[in-house]
């Protein structure tokens, strides 16, 4: 578990690792694109993330490999982080649910009241 | 070979603690690179002369920033820094919440000891005096700023400091412009000095420890009543004889509060942190500015006045020298940032460029 509440960035870099390891890179897209565009990580915001995710144990080195005459690496996902992305999605699941619930339950007259 | 823009973007890199640059410079520039010849494949000659945006330099220089100002788990050196500039901001911020407690203090104590005024002039309770009424009530916003600082409500706080900061900025650019408001370098001073519990509210990034909120919160009671009960005893001194008002003015007020706080922490010997007396010898330069500008207005006056605010910086100065060395001493205690640095290393990131 993380000490503090999981940012949004992080909570995206976890996911971007959920199926396989990925790079730098990698990571930048696979975020933007699960955001659907929303989340634009700029290279420092990325490794100061990954930086408290590999602190924390919740993501690890997979392998290096080389690439156009550089090395890429490649981060997973522990089981550690794993466990924290499943609890921090039920939590916002449960906050999510919890407004939407209040939301229905309170319906302005206004908003497609009179159909 | 390597490219203009990785030069510029290895040049940004260096604001990086070495030891954080050893462990992820070069995953940094593979990965930065990539996403520049990505975002224009049409023209690889034009993004190798490009620079770095300024977005991505920002990027770094946060993360230069919340490296060195550490939170919890950082290494013990970047985290008593931490620890020493979320104290100034919070200090910072204390200052004026206790101040804007102050005024409805003083205006009471007014409304009770001046003489009653007859009829007052219809222009006084005009557009002006109610505007002036809203802009001085503007200050009180120091107080929930302050609050949330202390409840962990940081971007609240950073957000309430920019609001609270701008009739700040506003008063002093117009006092500026105004030949009768003293010396320009002091109110451009007093300006900085409104602007520095926004930078420093910049060390309460993620992985900050939670502030003590006990000691702060009886610090804005018990440091307004403190400040209206010094305030009461030296204004017939400062009434009575123009030329002692660096003793007591507020700079003099500040001056003598540093000094006090710095010889009450230096005689205790219970806290063994740098983080205190680092926090207080980072305010000493602060002060010695203001102190510095606000003479300027005496010039040309009698010798008393400046007399007195040259023994106060002296005093400033020498209170600043021993705290300095006394958190120097302790900092050198703390392991260094390679003992504790955690990340996937491998051996291929130890060989740098």
């Amino acid at each position: 578990m993380t000490a503090s509440p999981m940012t949004e960035p992080a909570f995206f870099v976890l996911t971007a690792l959920v199926d396989v390891p990925r790079h730098g890179y990698g990571i930048v897209g696979e975020v933007a694109e699960l955001s659907e565009g929303r989340v634009s990580l700029k290279i420092g915001t990325l490794y100061g993330v990954l930086d408290r995710l590999a602190g924390e144990d919740l993501v690890e080195l997979d392998r290096e490999e080389p690439h156009k005459g550089r090395l890429r690496r490649y981060y997973r996902l522990t089981d550690r982080g794993r466990r924290a992305l499943t609890a921090e999605a039920a939590r916002q699941a449960a906050n999510a649910k919890a407004a939407s619930q209040r939301l229905a339950a309170h319906r302005p007259a206004t908003v497609g009241g009179l159909g | 070979m390597t490219s203009l823009l990785e030069e510029r973007y290895r040049r940004a890199l260096r604001l990086l603690p070495a030891d954080y640059r050893r462990l992820w410079e070069e995953d940094m520039v593979s990965s930065f690179l990539e996403a520049a010849y990505a975002s224009t494949p049409d023209d690889p000659e034009g993004v190798e002369i490009s620079s770095p945006s300024h977005g991505e330099v920002a990027s770094i220089a946060l993360l230069a920033l919340r490296l060195r100002l550490g939170g919890t788990g950082a290494p013990p050196r970047a985290f008593a820094w931490g620890e020493a500039i979320r104290r100034v901001a919070l200090i910072c911020l204390l200052v004026p919440a206790v101040e804007s407690l102050l005024m409805p203090l003083f205006m009471t104590w007014h409304l009770a000891h001046l003489p009653r005024p007859g009829v007052v002039e219809e222009a006084q309770v005009g557009f002006a005096s109610q505007w002036w009424a809203l802009w001085a009530m503007a200050g009180l916003l120091w107080i929930p700023t302050y609050l949330s600082a202390v409840f962990g409500h940081y971007r609240a706080a950073r957000i309430m400091a920019v609001v609270a900061f701008i009739p700040a900025a506003i008063t002093s650019v117009v006092q500026m412009l105004d030949p009768w408001n003293g010396p320009v370098p002091a109110q451009a001073y007093w300006l900085f000095l409104a602007a520095v519990p926004m930078l420093a509210l910049t060390a309460f990034g993620p992985n900050v420890p939670r502030v003590r909120a006990r000691p702060w919160l009886v610090a804005l009671p018990v440091g307004a009543a403190v400040s209206f009960a010094v305030a009461l005893l030296t204004a017939p001194l400062f009434l009575d004889n123009m030329a002692l008002s660096p003793l007591v003015d507020v700079p003099g007020m500040y001056c003598a509060a540093l000094i006090c706080a710095a010889m009450v922490h230096l005689a205790s010997r219970d806290n063994p942190s740098p983080s205190w007396p680092l926090a207080l010898a980072l305010l000493v330069p602060l002060l010695l500015g203001l102190r510095v500008t606000t003479l300027l207005g005496h010039f040309g006056e009698t010798v008393v006045p400046m007399t007195i605010g040259a023994v106060q910086c002296l005093l400033l100065a020498a209170t600043g020298t021993a705290l300095a060395a006394v958190a120097v001493r302790r900092l050198r205690r703390l392991p260094t940032a390679t003992e504790t640095l955690r990340a996937p290393a491998s051996e291929h990131s130890a060989d740098g460029r």
